[in-house]
């Protein structure tokens, strides 16, 4: 008799291949996402007006902030789909178990926050380019990634980070709603009651605000992002498949 | 060498209990029949197998390993069933070209042969075939993978009669070129009695026997003659099964031992898909009594 052996490694490199596949759809809808936010953007997101010297002046800021938004929507999104039925029993026609889905979804869902991170921010951009052919207004640009390639870099990295937690979270949501459904009013609960009470204000002054610095930030939204992660891992290990 | 021990293997659902008690040892390389009844056990004992779901208590070994969640039985084994799902965004020539990533010993040559046979279109997605297509491609897929352990739950649902009969003869053809361990689920075993060796029958989530094909043959005899003359050999004997013909003759099975010829008594064998049935049955006499 003869038994192949496959390492743990190889199994979740060949599915993280297989996924990434699969799941190329999930570009689309990302790209979709962007293009919508893109169009809603054109018109400023915030304004303000004021009078100086019997002249009127009306500032807009023009940003991608609308992008941020439905990005961070559709990576939740991403996050809770994968760990649905469907997603799990077409992982398991292959070779798998617990452990090396949950891992390869995990890598998939980095590969996805990159992608996603590096083109939302990229696409303010687009902004820039496309705006002031429609009207003649003045414009004064914030800099590029020419003139601050540094600072440029952070954004972009704070933007993985940030796309990467949300993500973890809707995987975590998907997961312990699959384990069982009363995990949904749970969660609604939680998500009422964070922003609400004065120790859930705590929490998130101290994971959002409260930063020296960018980085500082982002270190700690990878960080939510691997305790997601880890607790989703941890609930999933005895879940079966295929009942 | 033992591929599969099974110790009083327990399997609970919340309302039910799926498997009360399974023991038996699968040997290696050979077919076997996994018959019962509806509800008698054999997905969810398949499914233990295979390590997509838990057992409740007993001990279970496949390769010597607790299958749960464990990644040399999932490369080892597959259990071909109708739950079996691809994503929609590969065809099946994609999902074909991905599957020897996978599984090492994967035989492209002969997925695509069969493939082509069976004239499945390779740029249709899976979730989109007909139910007998389906069953087709998802037994094309369970054979090439080659697996140690290859398990078939109902592999022939759906699939039409001239499909059923290639089937038996591509999965015979195949474990005479490699054999393998294939335990094959179905409650239609007439047909595929020409393939099996050993039968393991199962029901209400026991173990009724686990013998060669032959044995179980050589089970049980029918007696078929005048009611009275019949009742009087049977008596004291444990009946399997009776069915009044008409008003003066009965046709009453029992367990096989040497009955003395007697004029007008005709002596039968019973086939091994009417053994397993009529020791399977819960109740004495059939569905005429239900008329009566």
């Amino acid at each position: 008799m003869f038994l192949s052996n496959s390492t743990l490694g190889e199994v979740v490199w060949t599915q993280v291949k297989f996924k990434v596949n699969a799941y190329l759809g999930t570009l689309v809808s990302l790209i979709v996402v962007q293009i919508l936010g893109l169009i809603l953007s054109m018109n400023g997101t915030s304004s303000m007006s004021t009078n100086f010297n019997n002249t009127d002046f009306q500032i807009v800021w023009i940003t991608a902030d609308t992008v941020i938004i439905f990005v961070s929507i559709w990576a939740l999104f991403l996050g809770n789909v994968i760990t649905t039925k469907g997603y799990r029993n077409t992982n398991f026609s292959f070779v798998t178990n617990g452990i090396s889905n949950n891992l390869s979804n995990i890598i998939v869902l980095i590969i996805m926050s990159v992608f996603a991170g590096v083109t939302t921010f990229l696409s303010h951009y687009i902004l820039r380019l496309v705006v002031p052919l429609f009207n003649d207004v003045g414009y004064v640009k914030s800099g590029s990634i020419i003139d601050d390639p540094l600072s440029s870099i952070a954004s972009m990295g704070l933007m993985v980070g940030l796309i990467l937690m949300i993500s973890a979270g809707g995987y975590l949501w998907g997961t312990l709603v699959y384990i069982h459904r009363a995990y949904m009013f749970l969660l609604i609960v939680l998500i009422i009651t964070l922003p609400t009470t004065k120790t859930g204000q705590m929490i998130l002054q101290f994971i959002f605000a409260d930063n020296g610095s960018l980085f500082v930030l982002n270190v700690k939204f990878v960080c939510v992002a691997i305790i997601f992660f880890v607790l989703a891992m941890l609930s999933s290990y005895r879940l079966e498949v295929r009942r | 060498m033992t591929i599969i021990d099974c110790q009083n293997l327990k399997k609970r659902y919340k309302r039910l209990n799926a498997l009360e008690d399974i023991t038996f040892q699968l040997e290696e390389k050979k077919i076997t029949g996994l018959i019962g009844r509806n509800g008698a056990g054999k997905t969810t004992l398949l499914k233990i197998l295979a390590g997509f779901i838990r057992k409740s208590s007993g001990d279970i070994q496949v390769f010597s390993n607790n299958p749960f969640n464990n990644l040399r039985v999932s490369a080892n084994s597959i259990l071909v069933d109708d739950q079996m799902s691809f994503p929609d965004s590969l065809t099946l020539a994609d999902i074909l070209e991905v599957a020897p990533d996978f599984y090492k010993r994967w035989d492209t040559e002969l997925a695509n042969n069969l493939f082509k046979y069976f004239r499945l279109n390779p740029k249709q997605l899976h979730s989109r075939l007909s139910k007998g297509n389906r069953a087709t491609f998802n037994m094309i897929f369970g054979l090439a993978t080659r697996c140690e352990l290859t398990m078939f739950d109902e592999p022939t649902n759906g699939m039409d009669e001239a499909v059923r009969s290639d089937f038996y003869r591509a999965l015979l053809k195949d474990y005479i070129a490699h054999p393998r361990s294939i335990l094959i689920s179905s409650h239609h075993l007439a047909e595929m009695e020409h393939l099996l060796e050993d039968i393991l029958l199962i029901h209400k989530g026991k173990v009724i026997f686990h013998q060669s094909l032959e044995e179980i043959k050589d089970y049980a005899v029918a007696l078929q003659g005048p009611t009275d003359v019949v009742e009087k050999m049977t008596v004291g004997k444990e009946i399997l099964h009776t069915k009044q013909m008409d008003s003066q003759r009965k046709y009453v099975v029992i367990r096989t031992e040497d009955v003395p010829a007697i004029e007008g008594v005709k002596i039968h064998p019973v086939t091994a898909s009417d053994v397993c049935m009529y020791v399977t049955s819960d109740r004495k006499g059939g569905i005429d009594d239900v008329f009566k």
